[in-house]
């Protein structure tokens, strides 16, 4: 009873870190179109056969656009709607839940001129800012029809890798999915030219009524992409340590340095 | 590659200083530059507004720009036509369209306002979910011959994809539900059944689309997921996955089987496990999520042991360093569905396992005037025999939640052994059979827009024990100090318990209220007899020796959680106000008692997080309750072979507070982490146990009214660093620990005082992404003082090595050593793992490698109170185990 007592204390403060419900939210403006993208991956630069898929969600209002991970906006819609911690517990730790590989956010032209990105490395948020003119784009002069649309080829370097954009003028939106923007048109396919990354737009619908573009309001760790990049890189370097802290056993620590040796290509490989 | 990147950046350098020159001598030949800015007819800049620049008579655009926040743009052109058409575009103003010179200008655009509507774009509501839309996929129309299970053919079905782990993905995204005949019997566990059920038993495999499993939330929550759901041919399947090991020395096994049966009727996962090395499979059988610990925190303890024979508690080492066991464990889990609303899920599972041990433990307990040292020597065996029984029934409909638990438990165990002690043998023999039944309700309903959750939780338990001892003990009580043949304690014990409660939850944005209303009713009766066997003759004890006890105990409370939430700020308390009605009659004593009280639990909680890098939390407990009333005979009761109980002191109340603090930065860009904590703990009753301790070491206990205090202080640091530069990560863990109470020993009442001091460096290195070494070592230092004078010190250091790396995907090498010096006593353990995985197979293949030095004792030292324990554990022997998991 008594030894009860004291784990279930020293479990509350670990519990009553993570808030769940009443969460807050900055509205920043409506949404009137939501794009779907469609992006295939390698994780292991060394293994072309492991190809993973993930659907990304593009919600362009007036001035702002927002992207997030599909799978991740429907979980949080869900979670919005649980009116208590006990139930987005169980949401959140249900084994048939699926949280997908990407969890960054982006959202371009908030504040103006810059885009916002948010991401999560167990277990804190961070927040940084870059200019939205990353992109030198050039144009090839090729034309042709890509998901439907009469699109142009742009190509440009970023990241340490050479992307090939195919962009619509007659979707008059300079946007498109990740951080790629400033094209006259949206992009409707972008990858790169070893094929590691491949976005293709999927569909675009309007949406009716529209969605507000909210930004969590929370403890953000505010910092820079290079201090973002600097914090995940350590992570992935140190995690049999930050595994055994949080209470993994050998097994644990043994498969989740082996999935993170698999784990070895990114989209941006120079974060300069 | 190189040699034309140089070449570009040399014309690039030279063409922007001739640039400068063509743009003066404003070329024809060369680049001409278009700026110029958008803006609305209100004069406010346009940002983020299409500039495209066509030749004419061309649809490739020659060059563009998108406006900047000021609403300019600026683009050059290199084209040999003379005019240029510029068009401007954007979503939210009208497109204008221009036809240019070919010439260096500045040009401003006055946009109008106008939402266009775009060709191609399908309007979704995102509010409305589409449902019922299901595809259906033949099996037979995409089977090809080398294709072995259903996850092959998923392979092959347009718009399904099977990840490496046995993900299945529908358009991308991964399934929410995996139903086999509309059941989900394996949860998110279902690559077991894709990875091994055979291609030919599935007829169709169908995709729902837009699926949501729980109905209660189908008009609230949209989902985006599919399930998938496949239709089985007639008959039975069965399938399924087995590891089976075998090693020496003596001769060993390792085997777990499961299989799976599926028919349209019901499905059935069982296993068979069996195993000599060490794995005490039972504890996976008893497994707790978060709700049910915090669902059980109220209720009395499951299985009270009154009785027990001797013997020494678990080591801190792993169990299959010493544990001599030979278990059986049988488990069936069945999944049928009632009808629509309705499925019964039944757990069932049976356990025979044998468990030897031998142990040796020295206790020394002090006094202020007295140093009392004992031996005592095990050789015990447990044989456990088990059978457990769950019925889940669960309705899941859209007006309300419903979940019912009941579960019936028996045992039939016996633990016996011989105890050597002062040249003596003593023989003990423990029958402790058990059986109890409870049901576990919820149910969830919607009032308006708030939520109702009752809930009831109902047991029965009834233990008969029965604890013999060879020769008599306690002669001196028992035969007028003549010694006897045996002695044995006979108790049943019969518990009823209630709990029933009904709750709501009201939020506002920042408050949540959570009021809760319940009442509890417990009852129990306690029968005992002491019986002594002198020359082949029973005799019943006196009543002094017997117990004939009814308790009752209700209550009603009113507890009220309520919370509040900023987003650097929470904070949450709790009241809680409890009225007791206690009753205890005894019929052999004239010790009848009654209680009536009023008690309260508080409490309060803070957490604060001013930044992303600090995290403070400060907490308050306060609770109260009815003193061990469930421990309250008149008559004497023997616990084990040396001690005789009595507890006759009124009931009274206890109470409990607690404060926790604990201050945390953590920085992951300099992967800096620190945590400090601090908790203090202070009990107060108003009873002691009166000890009396005999020269062999047996004890009678009897209890006193005497209020005493216990105050507990723990003191944790803890640090660490990763150095990105040598892929090294240090850290460093101290903890400070102070217990201090009274004791009442041979009518000499003291004040004992423990102490615990420990650090713990730790080295981990992270060679190379495949491999890791790890260092760490734990050194604890534990002090007893009586009446603040020092009586005993125990040094105790653990060095730990652990290595593992895997060269390939394919291959795993895992090393670990673990080196103690326990007061001057060594001990020495290194295992070895090599693991090879047939990947197309699917077959691991393990050799293990335990014990190599083959160390033979191990020795722990524990300190409570006023005792001192060292306590010496017989060891596995060295062994090796091979062992190969499959499917089929």
């Amino acid at each position: 009873m008594r030894n009860l007592f004291i784990i279930l204390t020293l479990m509350l403060p670990l519990c009553s870190y993570a808030q769940f419900t009443g969460l807050k939210y900055i509205n920043l403006e409506p949404a009137t179109k939501v794009v779907t993208y469609t992006l295939k991956y390698q994780p292991d630069s060394t293994n072309p056969d492991d190809i993973r898929n993930s659907k990304l969600l593009l919600f362009i209002g007036p001035n702002i656009s927002k992207i997030v991970n599909k799978a991740g906006y429907i979980n949080d819609t869900t979670i919005r709607k649980f009116t208590t911690d006990a139930q987005v517990i169980n949401f959140l730790t249900d084994p048939k839940t699926f949280h997908g590989s990407i969890l960054y956010q982006i959202f371009k032209n908030y504040p103006k001129g810059k885009l916002t990105y948010t991401d999560h490395i167990p277990s804190d948020s961070y927040r940084f800012e870059e200019n939205l003119d990353l992109f030198q784009w050039k144009l090839t002069g090729d034309t042709a029809t890509v998901s439907g649309f009469k699109s142009q080829r742009a190509t440009c370097d970023f990241g340490g890798r050479n992307w090939i954009a195919w962009f619509s003028p007659d979707l008059p939106y300079s946007d498109g999915p990740y951080k790629f923007n400033g094209l006259p048109g949206l992009i409707v396919k972008v990858f790169d030219t070893r094929n590691h990354y491949v976005f293709e737009l999927l569909v675009v619908n309007k949406l009716e009524p529209a969605v507000m573009i909210d930004i969590q309001d929370k403890q953000y760790i505010n910092t820079t992409k290079q201090g973002f990049f600097k914090a995940w890189d350590s992570f992935r370097a140190d995690i049999v340590s930050r595994m055994k802290q949080a209470g993994g056993d050998n097994d644990v620590q043994q498969t989740i340095a082996r999935n993170m040796k698999s784990d070895n290509n990114p989209i941006e490989l120079k974060r300069k | 590659m190189t040699d034309k990147h140089a070449i570009r950046r040399v014309w690039l350098k030279s063409s922007i200083s001739l640039l400068i020159i063509l743009i003066i001598a404003h070329s024809a030949l060369g680049q001409i530059s278009i700026s110029g800015r958008v803006i609305s007819k209100a004069g406010d800049a346009l940002s983020r507004i299409n500039i495209m620049l066509y030749s004419p008579g061309n649809s490739s655009l020659v060059a563009f720009a998108v406006s900047d926040e000021k609403g300019n743009f600026k683009t050059s052109v290199t084209s040999k036509s003379d005019s240029l058409i510029i068009k401007i575009s954007s979503i939210n103003y009208r497109d204008e369209t221009q036809s240019i010179a070919n010439a260096t200008q500045f040009l401003q655009f006055e946009l109008v306002y106008d939402i266009k509507e775009l060709e191609g774009v399908n309007v979704i509501a995102p509010a409305i979910t589409k449902r019922g839309d299901t595809l259906n996929y033949l099996v037979q129309s995409f089977v090809h011959t080398e294709d072995k299970t259903i996850e092959d053919v998923l392979r092959r079905m347009p718009g399904i994809d099977v990840e490496a782990n046995g993900q299945i993905l529908y358009q991308g995204t991964p399934i929410n539900r995996f139903y086999v005949e509309g059941l989900d019997l394996m949860e998110g566990r279902y690559s077991m059944v894709s990875k091994n059920l055979p291609k030919g038993s599935v007829t169709t495999v169908e995709i729902l689309e837009n699926h949501q499993p729980i109905r209660m939330l189908e008009d609230k929550v949209e989902s985006q997921q599919a399930a998938l759901n496949l239709k089985i041919k007639k008959g039975v399947t069965t399938t399924g996955k087995a590891q089976l090991g075998a090693g020496v020395s003596p001769f060993l096994w390792d085997v777990n089987i499961t299989p799976m049966t599926f028919t349209k009727k019901f499905q059935v996962v069982t296993s068979l496990q069996s195993n000599n090395t060490g794995n005490d499979v039972s504890q996976q059988l008893r497994v707790f999520t978060f709700e049910d610990l915090n669902r059980q925190s109220g209720r009395p303890p499951e299985h009270v042991e009154m009785l027990n024979i001797l013997t020494a508690s678990p080591p801190e080492i792993k169990p299959n360093r010493y544990l001599d066991n030979n278990i059986v464990l049988f488990n069936f889990n069945g999944l049928q569905r009632i009808n629509a609303d309705f499925k019964l899920r039944t757990n069932i599972y049976y356990t025979h396992d044998i468990q030897k041990s031998h142990t040796s433990i020295i206790r020394t307990m002090y006094t202020p005037i007295d140093t009392l040292k004992f031996a005592e020597e095990f050789n015990n065996q447990l044989t456990n025999n088990n059978l457990y029984a769950k019925f889940n029934i669960n309705r899941n409909v859209k007006k309300n939640y419903l979940n019912n638990d009941l579960k019936l438990e028996s045992g039939w165990n016996t633990q016996a052994g011989f105890i050597n002690t002062d040249g003596k043998q003593i023989a003990q023999a423990l029958k402790n059979p058990l059986k109890s039944i409870s049901n576990d309700l919820r149910s969830y309903n919607h009032i308006g827009e708030h939520t109702l959750q009752i809930e009831s939780f109902i047991s029965y338990e009834n233990n008969p024990n029965s604890l013999g001892v060879r020769p008599g003990q306690f002669a001196e009580v028992l035969n007028d100090s003549v010694p006897y043949e045996l002695v044995t304690q006979k108790i049943e014990l019969n518990r009823f318990y209630t709990d029933n409660s009904a709750g709501m939850v009201f939020s506002d944005k920042r408050i949540t209220f959570s009021p809760r209303v319940g009442f509890m009713y417990q009852q129990q009766s306690l029968t005992s007899n002491l019986i002594s066997e002198v020359n082949n003759i029973e005799i019943k004890m006196s009543s002094e020796f017997a117990n004939d006890i009814r308790t009752y105990k209700n209550q009603s409370y009113l507890r009220t959680d309520i919370e509040y939430k900023t987003v650097k700020m929470n904070v949450s308390g709790t009241i809680a106000i409890k009225q007791n009605k206690l009753k205890i009659t005894e019929q052999l004593a004239a010790n009848n008692q009654k209680l009536s009280k009023l008690l309260t639990n508080t409490s309060f909680s803070l957490n604060y997080k001013p930044n992303g890098f600090w995290r403070l939390n400060g907490s308050w407990i306060y609770e109260q309750d009815v003193s061990d009333f469930d421990e309250t005979y008149s008559g004497f009761i023997m616990k084990n072979y040396r001690n005789l109980s009595q507890n006759v002191v009124p009931i009274s109340t206890a109470s409990q507070q607690q404060f926790v603090s604990r201050i945390e930065y953590r920085n992951q860009i300099t992967s800096f982490f620190n945590m400090l904590s601090y908790v203090y703990s202070t009990g107060h009753s108003n009873t002691i146990n009166n000890n009396i301790i005999g020269s062999n070491g047996s004890a009678i206990i009897t209890s006193e009214s005497l209020p005493q205090t216990t105050n507990t202080h723990i003191l944790q640091a803890y640090s660490s660093k990763f150095f990105s530069s040598t892929k090294t990560t240090l850290s460093l863990r101290v903890n400070y620990m102070q217990e201090q109470g009274k004791s009442l020993v041979n009518g000499e009442q003291f004040n004992t005082k423990n102490k615990v001091i420990g650090i713990k460096p730790e080295l981990s290195i992270h060679l190379t992404p495949w491999m890791n070494l790890e260092y760490s070592l734990d050194a604890n230092s534990i002090f007893t003082f009586i009446d603040n004078d020092q009586k005993s010190k125990i040094v105790l250091t653990k060095h730990n090595i652990n290595f593992f790396f895997f060269p390939v995907k394919n291959q795993l090498f895992n090393f670990t050593s673990e080196y103690y010096n326990h007061n001057n006593k060594n001990n020495l353990f290194m295992d070895l793992m090599y693991r090879y995985t047939l990947t197309k197979q699917k077959i691991d293949m393990e050799v293990k490698c335990n014990n190599i030095f083959n160390a033979k004792t191990y020795t722990s030292f524990l300190a409570n109170a006023y005792s001192v324990w060292e306590t010496t554990y017989s060891l596995r022997p060295f062994q090796v185990i091979f062992s190969v998991k499959f499917s089929f």
